[in-house]
């Protein structure tokens, strides 16, 4: 009987896992692309310098789809079909989805931007893309953490939580069934912003370090600085998730 | 420069065609290794039919795969390489038959960069050969790299992320070759979560060793004393982030391939999901890796 409520929330957590996360990363990698035809028209000449930054900085954003489309495939593949579960356990197969699926908005929104600006830099100043190019992994890197936190929530909750709980009153499993879907609320919209923002600090930067490159540590430095205050909201939600998976 | 991109596209190209031709063998697949009959080496075309969600499991979860019982005993599972399996289980337990693989996978790339290394040393020549241009302008290109970010006094590091780098490019590189047993060892959670600790451990040493015990544990007290929690869960969120960064490409990347090859019964669309997955993907995610790990440390200890 149980069991049947758990296919419903296995397949709905698939689906809004990939499908949520896959909107901000097509878009961003959509923004790159047209940064990039953009600025192919400004330098031909510089057509294959472009053409490569660009597919580096999409392979990179699409890896929180990427990660979406993991949890999808473990969710769906893993085995968790053929498990008796109870009502807890059932609802945190659609938190782990949720949180992916909402984790990996912001971040996927931040890489993308970040990748366009570097684009764009580059086909202003095609001589610095080398710098350019691994200040945007960087950034990138720094935006996504918080696409990997919704990660580890998201892998917690489909591993930590147990088939069957210890207590099986009715009242006791909504309130677990209620603190999962709060972690995966707590980090899904906690990275939006962390993940968006660091994305634009990584963007700007970018451009900087086109025009001026003989600074280019100091505004290295100056985004990591930035870049770990705006995330320390991220890790707030991500201890606050952690809390409410645990307590 | 056109030289040498041939010659890359030449490698890429006969993989490809290596697989392309292996994929039109339905439900085969190269075995290489003991004959489980006749214990002779031998190479092989082993047919298999296996549904989607067992292929999973065997690649992805051996765990379940071996708890379902759907092999009479696990050694089997091991392909056969008994006298190794059965050394590691008196020594580690039962356990050691999970991590058999990985275990096999990672001693194998071991021995392999450590006899590539000493063949590019002892030929190295004064006029470089085509291999010894590669890995210098390879070397040169992380030396810079470390020089820009670290400082011309720092340069020793050098060697630190080349090792880095080429290990975890390495072993994301193997999963190309189309023979089971061999997977990517950064498939598996243990070996990035390893280097992520790693490098932070490094990152942490050097800072005491720079800054001196105190100032570093004050460090932690910025801006305020009741922050130093909130510092230190910062600094748990590196390792995280850095290992489950690789481990979630990787593993991402294997278990796609996995499934939209069990689904098109292994027809052309491995080669181009290899192409994304394996070579690019894999390429920039230890890129980023090594870039990782030297920020964090120019962080600490740059001037």
């Amino acid at each position: 009987m149980i069991n049947e409520y758990a296919q419903v929330t296995l397949f709905l957590g698939a689906a809004l896992s990939t499908g949520v996360a896959s909107i901000s990363a097509g878009f961003g990698e959509g923004q790159t692309a047209a940064v990039t035809t953009k600025a192919i028209m400004r330098q031909p000449g510089a057509r294959d310098i472009m053409l490569r930054s660009m597919l580096i900085s999409q392979a990179v954003t699409e890896s929180g789809a990427i990660f979406a489309l993991v949890i999808s495939l473990l969710l769906l593949f893993g085995g968790f079909l053929d498990e008796s579960v109870d009502l807890a356990k059932a609802f945190s197969f659609l938190a782990a989805g949720m949180a992916m699926g909402f984790g990996s908005m912001g971040p996927n929104f931040g890489s993308g931007f970040a990748g366009s600006n570097a684009c764009d830099a580059i086909g202003r100043t095609p001589s610095q893309h080398i710098p350019v190019t691994t200040n945007m992994l960087i950034g990138q890197a720094l935006s996504q953490t918080s696409a990997i936190f919704a990660l580890v929530v998201s892998l917690l909750l489909l591993y930590t939580v147990p088939n069957m709980a210890e207590n099986q009153e009715i009242l006791h499993q909504v309130v677990k069934a209620c603190a999962y879907f709060g972690a995966a609320f707590a980090i899904g919209f906690g990275t939006l912003g962390p993940g968006s923002g660091i994305g634009f600090i990584a963007g700007k930067t970018c451009q900087m370090i086109a025009r001026y490159k003989e600074k280019q540590s100091y505004f290295m430095r100056t985004m990591f600085l930035g870049a770990a205050v705006s995330e320390s909201t991220a890790i707030y939600s991500l201890v606050v998730a952690f809390l409410l998976i645990f307590m | 420069m056109s030289e040498k991109a041939f010659n890359l596209k030449k490698v890429i190209i006969i993989f490809f065609v290596i697989q392309l031709i292996l994929s039109f063998f339905l439900y085969k697949k190269v075995h290489i290794g003991k004959d489980a009959e006749t214990g002779k080496f031998s190479v092989s075309l082993v047919t298999e039919y296996e549904d989607l969600q067992e292929t999973i499991n065997k690649d992805i979860q051996p765990d379940r795969y071996i708890a379902e019982e759907k092999l009479p005993n696990p050694e089997q599972f091991t392909y056969n390489s008994k006298t190794i399996y059965n050394i590691f289980k008196k020594w580690f337990g039962n356990s050691a038959v999970l991590n058999f693989r990985l275990w096999r996978m990672l001693f194998f790339l071991d021995i392999f960069i450590i006899l590539f290394a000493f063949y590019v040393r002892k030929r190295i020549k004064f006029i470089p050969s085509k291999i010894q241009l590669l890995m210098e302008t390879f070397y040169l290109f992380l030396e810079d790299l470390v020089i820009e970010t670290l400082g011309e006094k720092r340069k020793r590091f050098t060697a630190y992320f080349v090792t880095l780098f080429l290990f975890i490019w390495i072993s994301n590189q193997v999963a190309i070759l189309p023979i089971p047993g061999i997977s990517e060892p950064t498939r598996n959670l243990n070996v990035p979560l390893g280097l992520g600790i790693m490098a932070v451990l490094v990152v942490h040493y050097n800072a005491i060793k720079k800054k001196g015990l105190v100032n570093y544990i004050k460090g932690y007290m910025e801006p305020l004393v009741f922050m130093l929690p909130l510092n230190a869960v910062g600094e748990v969120s590196k390792i995280i982030s850095i290992s489950f960064r690789l481990f979630g490409n990787i593993f991402g990347g294997a278990i796609i391939t996995v499934v939209v090859s069990g689904l098109t019964k292994y027809i052309i669309v491995p080669v181009g999901l290899n192409l994304f997955f394996t070579m690019f993907q894999g390429t920039i995610q230890s890129f980023v890796f090594t870039m990782l790990a030297l920020t964090y440390l120019s962080i600490e200890i740059a001037e």
